[in-house]
């Protein structure tokens, strides 16, 4: 579905060019549940970024069901990122002026759905999981772990083709983080393609294939 | 919303707009009201409806008497019943007051003047003078000069009950006066011959609905008949048959007004301008609160960017925030607009009210206001760099 060919990118810092991805070569498989692991700064969240239609300045092929990303303009890449792909990040981002419920529904917003038609398809998926009670409250009133569900619920709301997760777990305790990845467990079952990055090996486990990113490379662990 | 989240700042941003749009609503309502009261006086509500004449003077007035050109068409009339505001156009017929026509003097042809009379006439040296019967009757009598008199019969006694011939028609002479004898002998040319007969009549006999220099516009209500004359003008100085000819004039009631029209005009200059710059001032208060308002939300606007909001989505949100915010303000505005008028019609002549007209203009202004001054902040939210946010 994803392939990635020879991906390049460099940072500018004053006069040198610091590369962040090197030849960067990536396939990612319909109902793959991917880890991206290695230490912070050997540019994992640039590479999700990319993934995920937010980067677009790199050297490089993309293909989405092989066809060219590059050159799109701003609308169509809006348009992926709102049909293509679900983000949940490391800090939730929640937008707090607004109820657990208006934040699941935005993507539906954004792909042209009115305010009617989204409530039942909120409340099912809040329900299914497992803050059906949190509707109307404000993000500052759930816990860590009912923050990041919400956030799952807004990622998968618009029935993406893959979820992009950058250390979903990494603002959450232990238990939490376990509750979280069994979410994200159920939902690869039912067929949802996840790309995780993480550097907490225990949540590996969860995951069917892992590779390595270290200095700007990516190497995959065969198991 | 965020504008509900920070009310004393939106409040503060929404002040100058109040201020503005209700000038701008203080004039509108005052105008409104103003111009009513104009109508209400030259074209009442109820009663008989109003008219105004519009005349045809000719640059040559010889040629006004001797043409038989007609000097409204029928197809004029057509036209301006068409205008907006007209509901009836009628020639006026008979307001001539001096005319010509050809007689037969021992058996000479020539054109005498005619004196066309309302009422009743000049004194008589023999017989009598035309009555108010005369006219009413539209008896076809004369009374002719001494001159004439002389010349047609020799001896002017015996005129009085003879025939003159004036166009086509047989008068009786009923009467013989003494022209005013001009010793000078420089206007004896126009004192001669000079013949009164009774108005009526000569429009009974002699016109064939052509000469009429006047034409009667029945005014609809709710029109001002001051409008609709000028606008009738315009139309016949542009598209009248007798273009040419002359020049269309109407005497217009509204210069009555004038005196109040004008001391108007001046408060509303003063009004006007004062609007004008705490709009623009406001404007700019919007401007800052929205480039505020935008770098405070720089992580709202990359959440929303990566749930899929394109660049046009996003500044479509702040300039409705905007615009929301001065089409509040413009509503406050216009209440108190609303209430400065009323206290303002305690010393008018007229009273003020709530009319239509006036509450679009201020909701208009206002939201333009808004979307002006929220442009470039939107713009600028738009533009912002999705990767720099999350």
């Amino acid at each position: 579905m994803i392939k990635l060919k020879k991906i390049q990118k460099a940072y500018k810092a004053e006069d040198d060019w610091i590369p962040v991805l090197k030849d960067i070569d990536l396939t990612v498989e319909q109902g793959d549940f991917l880890a991206i692991m290695g230490p912070s700064g050997s540019g994992k969240s640039t590479l999700l970024n990319l993934i995920g239609f937010v980067d677009k300045a790199y050297r490089g092929d993309y293909l989405l069901d092989g066809e060219k990303v590059m050159s799109k303009g701003d609308q169509d890449l809006s348009q992926l990122r709102n049909e293509r792909v679900g983000f949940v990040f490391q800090q939730f981002n929640l937008i707090e002026t607004l109820t657990v419920a208006e934040n699941v529904e935005l993507p539906l917003l954004y792909a042209g759905w009115t305010q009617k038609e989204t409530k039942v398809r909120v409340s099912e998926l809040l329900t299914k999981l497992g803050i059906g009670d949190k509707e109307d409250k404000y993000p500052k009133q759930l816990s860590g772990g009912q923050q990041q569900r919400a956030a799952i619920a807004r990622a998968i709301i618009n029935e993406p083709d893959f979820i992009l997760a950058d250390e979903p777990t990494g603002a959450l305790d232990t238990r939490t983080s376990e509750d979280i990845m069994h979410v994200f467990q159920q939902l690869n079952i039912e067929g949802v393609t996840i790309v995780l990055v993480t550097h907490d090996p225990s949540t590996v486990d969860y995951c069917n294939r892992v590779v390595h990113m270290q200095d700007g490379l990516l190497t995959e662990e065969v198991n | 919303m965020a504008l509900l989240k920070n009310k004393k700042r939106s409040f503060l941003t929404m002040i100058g707009i109040v201020i503005g749009i209700a000038a701008v609503s203080t004039i509108m309502s005052i105008g409104r009201g103003f111009e009513r009261y104009v109508m209400d006086a030259l074209n009442p509500e109820e009663g008989d409806l109003v008219t105004v004449d519009i005349a045809f003077q000719s640059e040559d007035p010889m040629w006004m008497l001797e043409t038989n050109d007609e000097l409204f068409t029928d197809r004029d009339l057509q036209s301006l019943e068409r205008l907006s505001g007209v509901a009836e156009a009628t020639r006026i017929e008979g307001n001539l007051q001096y005319t010509s026509l050809d007689t037969r003097v021992n058996g000479e042809e020539r054109y005498v003047d005619i004196t066309l009379t309302e009422e009743s006439g000049r004194g008589v040296s023999v017989g009598r003078g035309l009555q108010l019967s005369d006219y009413t009757r539209s008896s076809r009598v004369a009374v002719i000069p001494h001159t004439l008199a002389e010349e047609m019969f020799l001896i002017p006694e015996e005129s009085v009950g003879k025939g003159i011939r004036l166009g086509d028609e047989l008068y009786t002479i009923i009467g013989v006066y003494e022209a005013a004898i001009d010793r000078t002998g420089l206007f004896s040319e126009f004192m001669l011959d000079e013949v009164e007969i009774p108005a009526a009549s000569y429009n009974l006999y002699h016109t064939q609905g052509g000469t009429a220099s006047e034409v009667r516009l029945t005014v609809q209500r709710g029109s001002l008949p001051s409008e609709v004359a000028s606008e009738a003008v315009t139309y016949l100085e542009e598209e009248g048959s007798m273009r040419a000819m002359g020049s269309y004039e109407h005497w217009d009631m509204s210069m009555m007004t004038d005196g109040v029209s004008q001391v108007l005009n001046g408060i509303t200059l003063f009004i006007a301008s004062v609007a004008g710059i705490s709009l623009f001032i406001a404007g700019i208060g919007v401007m800052n609160m929205m480039y505020i308002s935008v770098s405070e939300r720089t992580k709202e606007i990359g959440i929303r960017r990566a749930l899929g909001a394109s660049q046009k989505s996003i500044r479509l949100q702040f300039v409705l925030e905007g615009v929301m915010m001065t089409s509040i303000g413009g509503a406050f505005g216009y209440l108190l607009g609303l209430m400065f008028s009323a206290a303002a019609a305690i010393l008018l002549p007229f009273s003020t009210g709530v009319d239509m007209v006036t509450v679009l203009v201020s909701l208009g202004i206002s939201s333009l206001v808004g979307l002006i001054f929220s442009y470039a902040p939107a713009n600028a939210a738009g533009k912002k760099e999705i990767i720099d946010i999350i």
